[in-house]
C-alpha cells in the first residue's frame, strides 16, 4: 500500500505538465543588470521559485503543490509525496551544482543544498518526519546575505555584493545565486504543505476552545462581577494559565441576587405569590464538559444558600432556604419564613421567556396559582 | 503573487469591522510618498485582516444589562435587601452601561485582572490568526504580521506565546519554525504595563530571534510617542541581551524603538496618526520587504520633513483657529476685554511649551 501511494505521488509530479507563463517583469529585472540589488528584486517579484519563474523544474513541484490546494489528502499520501519532491530536488540540484562547478574551496550552494536534500530523504524514510524540512531553515535573508545557517550568499559566492547592491556579479555565480534562492523558496512551500496536519489539528482545538469558553459566558450561569474576580481567582490558582486551556466545569456563586417568583401558603391571601428578591449567599454550579470537537455542559447542576426578600402581609418579608439549579436556568426552592413555609421557581426571565419584555405582573398571571 | 497578511488587533473599546480603515488607509497612503516601493503594487503585495476581541467583554456585560434590567423591576418590592446586596446589584448594573469607563478603560481592567476574561481574548485571537493562515489547504504559505495597538499589544504578545509555547496548553501549538510571524508592530505598547505574573514579556517568546531560536519575529518594532499617556508608565524597554547573540549580530536591527514626537493632531495616541509619521512606517515597511536599502535614506529625510512641516502647520493653524474663536466670543465691555486677555495668555503659554 505504502509502495503503490508511493508510486502514485511521483507520478503525480513527473505527470503534472507545467503551465508557466512569462513574466516581463522577472525578463526587465535580469535585463536591468546582474546584481545583488537585481537578485532581491527577483525575489520580490516573485521570479525565483515563485508564480513567475518559468524555470520548469521549478514549474513541476509548483504545479504538483498546486493541483492539491484545497484538497485533503491522508498522511501517507502527503509523506510520499513531500518524499518524491525530496529526491526531485536532490536531482535537480545535483545536476546543476556540476555545471557550472566553482573553483576548488568555494563551497557550492547547490550541492550543499543537495546533500540537505540526501539528509532529509533519510529522516523521513526513518521518522517520517525532518528537521530539514522547516520554512525559518530556508529562510531568505536579504540584508545578511543568507539562507538560513545553511548557506552564505555574502562572501562564500557573491563575494562582497551584498553590501555593494549595485556592483555587477559575474554571470556563472548569479545563475547559480538564482538557482539557490529559487530552492530555498520552493522549499519553504513543501515544509508548510510537510506540517499542514499540524496547523490543521491546532485550528480544529483552538476552535473547540472558543466554543467551550463562549458557552461558559454565555449560557452557564450569569456571573457578578463579583462572582467573576472570585472565579477567576480560582481558576488562577489551579495553575491552568499557561497556555490555552478550557473553561472550568463549575462556577462558585456568591452574593448573587437575581428574581424569583416565590408562593408562602402562609401569607395573607393576596400576598401568597409575589415576586421576590433572591440572594444566593454561597454556592456552587457544576457540569461536565463533553463531546469533544462538539462541546457542550453536560448535567449542569448547582445549589446554594438563599434568602428571599419581599413585601407581604402576614409573614415575615424575608425567608431564608436553599435552592437547586437545573441546566443553569431553571431553579426551585424552598424557604422558611419564620414558621412558614415558601416555594419558589427563579428561573432566567430572559431565556425562559425567548427574550420577550414581559413584566413580572405577566409571568405572575402565567404562574397565576388558585388561592 | 502571495500577499503578506497583516493582521491589525486593536486596543480598548468597541470595535466593529472596519475599525482598522484609517489606519490602513494611512499605510497604503505612505507606502505611495515612496517612488522605491512603486514596482511592488501595495494592494498586490499586502493584505489586511482585523482581529476583534472586544466581543469577549460584551459577552459578560450584555449579561450583566440583562441582569440589571431585570433586578430594575424589583425596585421597591422589599426594603428588608441588605444593603449589601443593593450595591452588588447597583455594580453589576453601572459596568452594563455604556460610558468611557466601561467601553474603555473596562477593557484593560477585566482583562489584565480577570483570567475567565483574558483567556477566551487570547483563544479567540488566536484561532482568528489560525483560520486565516489556514484558509487555503495545502497552499503556498503566505508570510504574515501583526500590528497591534494599545491595550491590542498586550493581548497580541499573550496569544503570539502561547500559540508558540506549551507550557499547559491542552492543545498542541504550533511550531514557530514553520508558522511563525515575520513582523511585530507594536503601537502604544503597554504589554510591559499589562504583563501577567506568570507571563513576562522580557521573557516570553515573543521576540526576534535567528532562526526562531528563542522568539518568533523576525523583526520586533516598538512605537512609542512621547507625548502619549499611556506609553509612559512602565515602557517597554528591553536590555541588550533581550536578543540572543546570534540575533545582536546581525546586520539589520531586529529590535527597533521607534520614538515619536510630531504631533498633527490632539489624540497622539490613535493608531492612524503614529502609522502617517515616516518614523513608523518607514522601519515597518523596510521589515516586512527585510531590507533596510528598501526606502532610501534620502526619501526617508524627506518624508521627515515634510511630516515635521505638517506638524508645525496644523499647530498654526490650531493657533489661528483659538485665536479667531477668542476674538468671536469676546464680550463687550471692560469685563470681556479681560476674559480675553485672560483666554490670550493660556494660549501664548500654550504656545510656549509646545513642541
Amino acid at each position: 500500500m505504502t509502495a503503490a501511494i508511493e508510486i502514485l505521488a511521483t507520478v503525480v509530479l513527473l505527470l503534472v505538465a507545467s503551465a508557466g507563463h512569462a513574466a516581463e517583469i522577472c525578463d526587465d529585472t535580469r535585463a536591468a543588470g546582474t546584481n545583488y540589488d537585481a537578485l532581491l528584486r527577483l525575489i520580490d517579484h516573485d521570479c525565483l521559485g515563485g508564480e513567475h519563474d518559468e524555470d520548469a523544474d521549478v514549474q513541476a513541484i509548483r504545479a504538483s503543490l498546486g493541483a492539491l490546494e484545497d484538497v485533503e489528502v491522508d498522511a501517507g499520501f502527503r509523506l510520499a509525496h513531500v518524499r518524491a519532491v525530496v529526491i526531485h530536488q536532490h536531482d535537480v540540484l545535483s545536476r546543476r551544482a556540476a555545471d557550472p562547478a566553482l573553483p576548488a574551496g568555494t563551497p557550492h550552494p547547490l550541492s550543499e543544498f543537495a546533500a540537505e536534500m540526501a539528509r532529509a530523504r533519510e529522516e523521513l524514510e526513518t521518522t517520517g518526519r525532518s528537521r530539514r524540512l522547516s520554512k525559518a531553515h530556508w529562510q531568505i535573508e536579504p540584508e545578511e546575505g543568507r539562507i538560513g545557517d545553511l548557506y552564505r550568499l555574502c562572501p562564500d559566492l557573491l563575494g562582497t555584493a551584498c553590501r555593494e547592491p549595485k556592483t555587477p556579479i559575474e554571470p556563472a555565480r548569479f545563475g547559480i545565486a538564482e538557482d539557490a534562492l529559487r530552492h530555498a523558496h520552493l522549499m519553504r512551500w513543501v515544509s508548510r504543505y510537510a506540517a499542514q496536519a499540524e496547523l490543521d489539528r491546532f485550528e480544529r482545538g483552538i476552535s473547540t476552545l472558543h466554543e467551550m469558553w463562549r458557552q461558559y459566558a454565555v449560557e452557564a450561569r450569569s456571573q457578578t462581577p463579583i462572582e467573576l474576580a472570585i472565579n477567576s481567582w480560582r481558576f488562577d490558582e489551579s495553575r491552568k494559565l499557561q497556555g490555552f486551556v478550557r473553561p472550568p466545569d463549575r462556577q462558585i456563586i456568591a452574593l448573587h441576587p437575581s428574581v424569583a417568583m416565590e408562593y408562602v401558603d402562609g401569607a395573607d391571601e393576596g400576598s401568597r405569590f409575589e415576586p421576590a428578591l433572591m440572594v444566593e449567599w454561597i454556592g456552587i454550579n457544576r457540569w461536565r464538559w463533553r463531546g469533544g470537537a462538539s462541546p457542550r455542559m453536560a448535567h449542569p447542576v448547582g445549589v446554594s444558600l438563599v434568602s428571599t426578600y419581599s413585601d407581604r402581609a402576614g409573614t415575615r418579608d424575608v425567608g431564608h432556604g436553599v435552592v437547586l439549579h437545573y441546566k443553569h436556568v431553571y431553579s426551585l426552592g424552598v424557604t422558611r419564613h419564620g414558621g412558614d413555609t415558601g416555594v419558589f421557581v427563579s428561573v432566567d426571565l430572559q431565556k425562559l421567556l425567548m427574550d420577550k419584555k414581559e413584566t413580572l405582573e405577566e409571568v405572575r398571571r402565567r404562574f397565576r396559582v388558585t388561592q | 503573487m502571495t500577499r503578506h497578511i497583516l493582521f491589525f488587533i486593536h486596543g480598548m473599546g468597541k470595535h466593529r469591522p472596519g475599525w482598522s480603515d484609517a489606519a490602513w488607509k494611512s499605510l497604503r497612503d505612505a507606502y505611495q510618498l515612496y517612488d522605491e516601493l512603486h514596482e511592488f503594487p501595495f494592494d498586490q503585495h499586502f493584505e489586511r485582516h482585523e482581529i476583534v476581541f472586544d466581543n469577549v467583554f460584551e459577552w459578560y456585560r450584555e449579561r450583566w444589562r440583562e441582569d440589571a434590567a431585570q433586578l430594575n423591576e424589583l425596585i421597591g418590592v422589599s426594603d428588608a435587601a441588605p444593603a449589601l446586596i443593593e450595591r452588588v446589584m447597583s455594580l453589576a448594573g453601572s459596568l452594563g452601561e455604556d460610558r468611557f469607563f466601561t467601553t474603555h478603560l473596562l477593557d484593560v481592567v477585566m482583562y489584565r485582572y480577570l483570567s475567565l476574561v483574558a483567556q477566551p481574548v487570547r483563544v479567540q485571537v488566536a484561532k482568528q490568526i489560525a483560520k486565516k493562515i489556514n484558509q487555503a489547504l495545502n497552499a503556498e504559505p503566505q508570510p504574515w504580521s501583526v500590528v497591534s495597538h494599545s491595550l491590542g499589544t498586550s493581548v497580541a504578545h499573550d496569544a503570539l506565546h502561547y500559540l508558540f509555547a506549551g507550557g499547559e496548553s491542552e492543545i498542541a501549538v504550533l511550531s514557530r519554525e514553520n508558522f511563525a510571524p515575520e513582523v511585530g508592530l507594536f503601537v502604544a505598547n503597554v504589554s510591559r504595563l499589562l504583563e501577567q505574573p506568570h507571563l513576562r514579556v522580557y521573557r516570553s517568546l515573543v521576540r526576534p530571534s535567528w532562526q526562531r531560536a528563542n522568539g518568533i519575529f523576525d523583526f520586533y518594532l516598538n512605537a512609542r510617542h512621547i507625548y502619549d499617556p499611556f506609553t509612559r508608565i512602565k515602557p517597554f524597554d528591553p536590555d541588550f541581551d533581550w536578543l540572543d547573540e546570534d540575533t545582536r549580530d546581525l546586520r539589520f536591527a531586529r529590535y527597533q524603538e521607534l520614538r515619536i514626537s510630531e504631533v498633527l493632531h490632539p489624540d497622539v495616541h490613535d493608531l492612524a496618526h503614529y502609522l502617517d509619521n515616516p518614523g513608523v512606517h518607514v522601519p515597518f515597511f523596510r521589515a516586512l520587504f527585510r531590507r533596510s536599502s528598501m526606502i532610501k535614506q534620502a526619501s526617508e529625510r524627506r518624508e521627515t520633513e515634510a511630516h515635521r512641516r505638517r506638524a508645525l502647520d496644523a499647530r498654526i493653524d490650531a493657533a489661528r483657529e483659538h485665536l479667531t474663536r477668542i476674538n468671536d466670543e469676546m464680550r463687550p465691555g471692560v469685563e470681556g476685554v479681560i476674559e480675553t486677555a485672560e483666554r490670550f495668555r493660556a494660549l501664548t503659554e500654550l504656545w510656549d511649551v509646545s513642541p
